[in-house]
This record gives C-alpha cells, structure tokens and sequence, in this order.
C-alpha cells in the first residue's frame, strides 16, 4: 500500500517547492512558462499514477481526458469575453470526467493486455473525432482569444493572460491535487483501489464490486487529467487534436515510471528529470549539433540506462525513514456482534460442466446452521469446483445453490459474498503487496463494501478490534506489519483464515485450510473451528484426516463430480465405497467403528 | 570436503526483503543420503532450500556441490551441476502435455548419465502414462505433484529437493509420493525433504535437520532424532 515519503523524499520535495516559488523572480519569460508545461506536465502524469500505480491499471489512453480538460475550455471561452477560471477549470474537470466515465464503463470490463489496447483505442476515437472533424477547427487546432480570468465587479482578481499569476495558480493546483490523490489513497475507497492491483479476485470474494471500484479510481484520475489539461489550454491559449494522441500517453506512462510509479509523488521528479534531459539534448550550444539533432536517441539511452539503475524511479533513490508516528498497538477486544446473517445452505443437482467433462453432477445436499461439514475425496473428484460454484467463483451449468432458501446460483462473487458466503482458497490468495494487519482490515472493511467511502466514521473502532481479534485467533498478532508476501507458505495460510475471520461471514467455506500449516497452527485452527461453529456454517475442505474426523459434524464425500456418501463421520467411515475411493487405511480409529 | 559428501554449505546467509532469514547455517547432505528438513512455519526451510538452489542470493558463507563452489551461481547452472528441484506449488506447465512437461526438462545428469527416461517416469508414476496427453492444467493435484517429481528427474540430478510435496493431497496419494520417494532414494538419488509429516520423514530419510529461527538447533540421524523426542517435540510445536 502507498506509503508515507521518507524523510530524504520530503526533505527533496520541500527544496523543490522552495526552488519554484522563488523561481518567477530569477527567470524570464520563457524559464516561467517553461516551468509552467512542466508543472501541469507534473498534474497530468500524477493522476495517471492514481490508476497506473496504485490500481495497477495500465491506461494507454489517458491523454484523451488531458485533451478533453483542454478543449473544454475553448468549448466555454467566447471571442469577446473573458470565461471565469472557475468555469473555465470546472468545465475541464467536469468534461473529462463524464469522458472518463463513458469510457471507462466500457474499458473496466476488461483487464490486462486488453486495457491497455482498449484504453488505447478510445484515446485514437478521441483523437480522430477532434482532428477530423470540425466540431472544434479540426486538425489545424483552436484559438481560445482570451483567457479565462477571475473578475468581481472591476476588479480582476486572477487573470491567466498574467504569466506569473498562472504560474501559481498552476503551481498551487499540484501541491493541491497531490495531496487531494495522496488523501484519497489512504481512504477506505483508496485501500480498495490498491487492492484492485494486488489481488483482484480475492476483493471480489470478499464482497467488494471490483468493477465500481476501477471505474470510480479510473474517473478520478481522468478528472484530474482534465485539470491539467485544461490549465494546458491556458498556456498559449491554443489546443491542438495532438493534446489527445498516444504519443501524449506514453509519454506520461514513461514520466511516471522514471519518476517511479505507485508513489504519488515519483512522477514529479520524473517529469522534471525527463523535460530537463530532452530540453539539454536539444540545446546545441551544451551538447553539440550531433546530439541535439538525434536527441530522441539521447533520451531513449537515457532512460534505460535509469531504469536499470533503479527499477523504482527516481523515487526509488529517496526511500528511508519516514516520520515516526504513533502506531495503535492491536488489542485483542472481542469486536461488537454482526448481526446475524443468512447461514443454512443447500444444493440441489447442482453441476458444471468444463467442455465434456462434468465436474460437479449433480450433487443435492444440505448443510446445517451451526455444524461444521466436511467434504472430502480423492483429488480431482470436483471438490473446489464444488466451493467455487459456492462461491460464486464459477457460475453452475445447472442446478440451484439455496441460502437461508434463496437461490443464488449464478449471482456474481461479490454478491454472494456479501449474502454472507466467506470462503479461504486453497492455493494462498492474499495481498501480497500488503501488511498482514492491511490484509485483515480490507476483510474486515467488506461489511460496507461501497464504493464511496471515504472515511470509516464510525466503524473504524469495529474494524480495528476485528482485525486485533482475527489475527490473534490465528497466531499472526505479532506478525501485524510484516508484509505478507515475503512470509513463509504456512503464514501466509493463516492469513487466508485470518481474512475469512475478520470478512464475517455468517457461512464460511474453507478450502484446504490446513495445508502448509504445522501441528501448532493446525490444532488451531481446529479448536477455532469448534468456537466458531456455535453461530457459524462452516464447510471444509480438507486431507487431513486427523483434523476431519476431530470436528466434522457430518461428511460428503465426493468422487469423480458425484456425491458418492452423506452423513455422520461414523457412516461415512464404514462405508466402503468411500474406503475404497479415498480413505484407504486412512481413516482414523477414533470412537465406535473404525475399519481395521 | 570429505569424499562421499555431495552438497556441502557452510556459514550460509540469507535475506528476503529485509530479514535475516538463515543465519550462518551448515547443512551437508553425502551421496545418495536422504535428509529431512525440519522447522516450523517461517523458519526458514524453504529459503534454504531457494538458496541453495541459487534462487536466493547468499550472503557469506560457501556452497560446494560435488567438489564445485556452486554459490552466486545461476539457478539453471545449479540445475546443470546436478541439483534437481520440486519447488512448493509445484509450477507445472499448464499449456503443455504431460509428455511435453517431461521432455522439455530432459537432459544428460552429470557424468552424462541418463538414469531417468520418460519410460522410467511412466513406470515410477503409471498414473501418468495414463495422463500423458493431458494438458497440464487438466490434472488433480496428486497428478501435478507426481509431474513436478518427474519432471525432476528427467534432468538425472545427483541430488533432488523436495518441498511439501505431499501438501494439500488426499491420505492415498500422499503415500504413492512416499513410496515413489524411497524407490528415487533406492536408485541412489540423494533426497532433501521439506514436509509436515514427521511419520512418514522417518521412515524415508536417515538424517534429520531442524530450522529454528534461521539456525541449525538438530542434526543427526533418525536414531537420535526418537531418543531426543521432548526436544524435538518443542521445537516442532507437535
């Protein structure tokens, strides 16, 4: 998760904010309006970083909403009169937003490879629409004749055609929008958004609309986009269909990773360090007329050679303490009771089938409230596919899945996760990127899985306790700020339970949860089945014999997608079907019962 | 270095991020010697095993591995020396047959030996054979795990490290890979072995080493392992 800049990063932002407000005094003309474009550079590649690195989205197309914010403003301007700066800028922001919104409703159904084309594509429809038609005097571009100002009466209190003034307008809107994306990061809405980059499918397991979520953090940062390119437009008081082109994008995406992306406050440096170095390899008189005339080769040299010093940007080099502050140490408080949630679950001929091969057939079966269940069988007889079309992970080829009655086959993942289905994956699905008590708190957060939250409020002390309560349960309190992904297998399993724990669910599936765990952890987590079982349905999935026999309450036993056994441990024990299947010699000789 | 000793690391080091995950540990494994790897969670097991395997940086210490220094060497040049490796989460191919996962990792051991032919594999694991055109991603996991062993010892490595291989399978495939193990060891194959179940570690491996907190605090064979059960006990959490 986005971290506070160290100390040595804050030391070197504070010089540069010094060096710019003081700079009006020490330059002429051009040094301001060059320091100008390079601050509204800065605007534009920071709310791409918004998407590119803290979401993980990789939008070749964010010129589009920066070419959007620009013309709006010529769109307000008249030939006669000055636009006020705050329809001018407001119409920027408000243009590339709703643009951000229709298209991002249609790139945020896709993901990977297929964003960046798509992203891509809608900036070149953009581009084309501005520069071959004549809505806006096509490709030759358009005058805006005055600049916005700010006047109240006879007094103009803010005019933009004043170099100097737009200078810190501009100058005062980045500190602004920085702050505004670095606030926005640290909100309930802002970990959802970082999660979207490191594990998408667990947020939608977790009851989170992933979708929501990636077009609300994609408008935000084509709102943004919007601001600078709208101040853009000031500049000259000239835009042209090339703000829109991919060039302008890739451009951006290059900034932010040599400034080191993910960091909210990397792409300034990048911005600065790479205008600073194309601008010097133009100038003949430093360089000499060979460079400057194949100064792309220079900069393109450059930049690997910057990327392969420090795979982290510029920022990368600033990495250090951060200013200590007072950290909540995490008690282990029984957080406030969930109200009660949907918990008897059944299927009925429930299947799925992969091509020719069925999975799941058929399988009708009933689980209890308040009993732990058990599904065993050999690998490969459709237990996950099983949990999976629980969980809405897989959608049925037939069959109904009722909860508390209400039949939820074929909902969406995060929809049935809010219903109240919690479920671990076998194979470790966590943050990795993040802390354990992160991990926790994003589990916890799902009671008001909204998009819009931008503080806890209330809530915040419940979801702190639950966090302190679930990572104790599992052994990982001390482990709190450890960053998951470079945990041992076996931890990051106790994670998984730990998340399921704090998600508070009222049905919880447990997919192998034992695997990868010592005894210690596994008589854990038994004992924590048994607690939890009192106002929970608990469906596990398990090898471990040991542990099955010790707390199921009943058995199914699945082979080859059928349901071959129901019933109590002791049935399903001396059945010899199942012995023959899966058990082996294997089943424990505990109680009445036991094969030899 | 004495004679009959395959793999031998002295002093080693190693980070992950910023801790200190192996603090000066010595671990030797002789020709043909099976070896049990033991710890609790996060103590540092697997990272021995990564570092060894080259995939882990160490920091001081050396690594000799029939007679070679093998430490800052790549991972593919430890797998050339001879060190086969079953990583956790085995990382089949998926887009590949069954077959095409063996033969892409065929190759000569050293000495050019070429003890392990996909024929050999098919009679270790006939569940495979019957998979054979079967895309790696069609299998349970029982399958995936025989394919990763096999797909080991089709580069005929002198020493073979296994890591939670029986992790997450059902009680009767669980004991094939036991059994397939022991058949590898019986071959003269070395074997490192990382698992949970301290049952089944002794009746495959002759020696035994425990992990705590990226130090060595056990090495010895079975015999002392049993006679030392309180000790042992602790230090698992059994």
């Amino acid at each position: 998760m986005l971290k506070a800049p160290s100390i040595r990063a804050l030391v070197v932002l504070a010089l540069l904010g010094a060096l710019f407000l003081a700079l009006p005094a020490y330059v002429g003309a051009y040094g301001l309006k060059f320091a100008t474009r390079m601050i509204i550079l800065a605007i534009f590649v920071v709310s791409l970083d918004f998407i590119l690195g803290l979401a993980g989205l990789v939008s070749f197309g964010h010129a589009a909403f920066f070419g959007v914010g620009a013309y709006a403003v010529y769109f307000v301007s008249s030939e006669s009169e000055a636009a006020n700066v705050f329809v001018a800028l407001g119409a920027g922001v408000a243009g590339a937003a709703v643009a951000a919104l229709l298209i991002g409703a249609f790139v945020c159904l896709t993901r990977g490879f297929y964003f960046i084309m798509v992203t891509l594509a809608a900036a070149q429809m953009m581009f084309s629409l501005f520069h071959d038609t004549d809505i806006a005097k096509g490709s030759d571009g358009a005058y805006i004749m005055i600049k916005p100002d700010l006047t109240i009466g006879a007094t103009t209190l803010i005019d933009f055609d004043n170099r100097t003034t737009f200078y810190y307008v501009c100058l005062a809107l980045l500190v602004a929008s920085v702050l505004a994306l670095f606030w926005l990061a640290r909100t309930p809405f802002g970990r959802i958004v970082q999660g979207l980059k490191a594990n998408e499918t667990r947020l939608s397991a977790l009851g989170y609309n992933v979708y929501q979520f990636k077009l609300a953090a994609f408008v935000v940062a084509g709102a943004f986009a919007g601001l600078a390119g709208a101040l853009f437009a000031c500049i000259d008081g000239f835009v042209t269909p090339e703000l829109f082109s991919w060039h302008q994008s890739g451009l951006a995406i290059m900034m932010a990773v040599l400034g080191g992306a993910g960091t909210l406050f990397g792409p300034i440096l990048g911005v600065l360090a790479y205008v600073s170095l194309e601008e010097t390899l133009k100038t003949a008189s430093l360089v000499g007329s060979f460079v400057a005339d194949h100064w792309r080769l220079g900069t393109g040299a450059t930049l690997v050679v910057a990327v392969l010093l420090s795979p982290d940007g510029l920022a990368g080099f600033l990495r250090g303490k951060t200013v200590p502050k007072k950290v909540e140490p995490l008690k282990d408080v029984m957080p406030a009771a969930a109200p009660r949630k949907a918990r008897a679950l059944a299927t009925r001929d429930l299947s799925k089938s992969f091509g020719g091969l069925r999975a799941v057939d058929g399988v009708t079966a009933d689980f209890a409230p308040d009993l732990v269940h058990a599904i065993i069988g050999p690998n490969g007889a459709g237990k996950t596919t099983f949990t999976n079309l629980l969980s809405g992970a897989f959608r049925p080829t037939a069959g109904q899945i009722l909860v508390d009655g209400e039949n939820i086959a074929g909902w969406p993942a995060h929809k049935i996760a809010r219903r109240g289905v919690g479920r671990s994956f076998q194979r470790t699905n966590i943050f990795a990127t993040f802390t354990v008590e992160e991990n926790a708190r994003i589990a916890a957060q799902a009671e008001t899985p909204s998009v819009f939250r931008l503080s806890e409020g209330t809530a915040r002390e419940n979801q702190i306790a639950k966090v302190a309560h679930a990572l104790s349960v599992v052994g990982l309190a001390d482990r709190a700020g450890a960053v998951a992904g470079a945990m041992s297998n076996g931890e990051q399993r106790q994670l998984e339970i730990a998340m399921l724990i704090a998600g508070g669910g009222g049905i919880l599936i447990l997919d192998e949860p034992l695997a990868g765990m010592g005894p210690e952890e596994t008589r854990r987590v038994v004992e924590l089945l048994r607690d939890l079982k009192s106002d929970h349905t608990i469906i596990l999935i398990e090898h471990d014999m040991d542990a099955v026999f010790a707390v199921a309450d009943t058995l199914t036993v699945l082979a080859l997608g059928r349901l071959i056994a129901h019933g109590s441990p002791d049935e399903v024990r001396r059945d010899e079907k199942v012995i023959s299947a899966y058990l082996g010699g294997h089943a424990p000789a505990q109680g009445k019962g036991a094969p030899a | 270095m004495s004679a009959n000793s395959l793999l031998e690391a002295r002093a080693i080091d190693a980070f992950y991020g910023a801790s200190h995950v192996l603090r000066g540990v010595d671990f030797r494994v002789g020709r043909g010697e099976t070896v049990s790897l033991l710890g609790r969670n996060g103590m540092g097991k697997t990272t021995l095993l990564r570092t060894l395997m080259g995939l882990v940086p160490a920091r001081g210490g050396e690594i000799r591995f029939d007679g070679d220094d093998i430490k800052g060497r790549r991972p593919s040049a430890v797998a050339r020396a001879g060190v086969g490796f079953v990583p956790e989460g085995r990382g089949i191919f998926p887009n590949l047959s069954v077959e095409e996962n063996l033969i892409f990792a065929e190759r000569e051991g050293p000495g050019g030996r070429r003890d392990w032919t996909r024929e050999a594999i098919y009679q270790l694991f006939p569940r495979l054979l019957e998979r054979r055109a079967n895309w790696g991603n069609q299998l349970s996991g029982g399958e995936q795990q025989m394919l990763t062993i096999g797909r080991a010892l089709m580069s005929n490595p002198t020493l073979l490290m296994v890591d939670e291989a029986t992790e997450g399978l059902a009680p009767m495939v669980r004991e094939d890979i036991w059994r397939t193990l022991r058949l590898i060891a019986e071959r003269g194959v070395a074997i490192v072995v990382v698992d949970k179940n301290l049952d089944d570690l002794k009746k495959l491996c002759r020696r035994h080493v425990i992990l705590v907190k990226g130090e060595v605090v056990f090495d010895g064979p079975t015999g002392e392992l049993a006679a030392r059960d309180d000790f042992v006990r602790s230090q698992l959490g059994l």
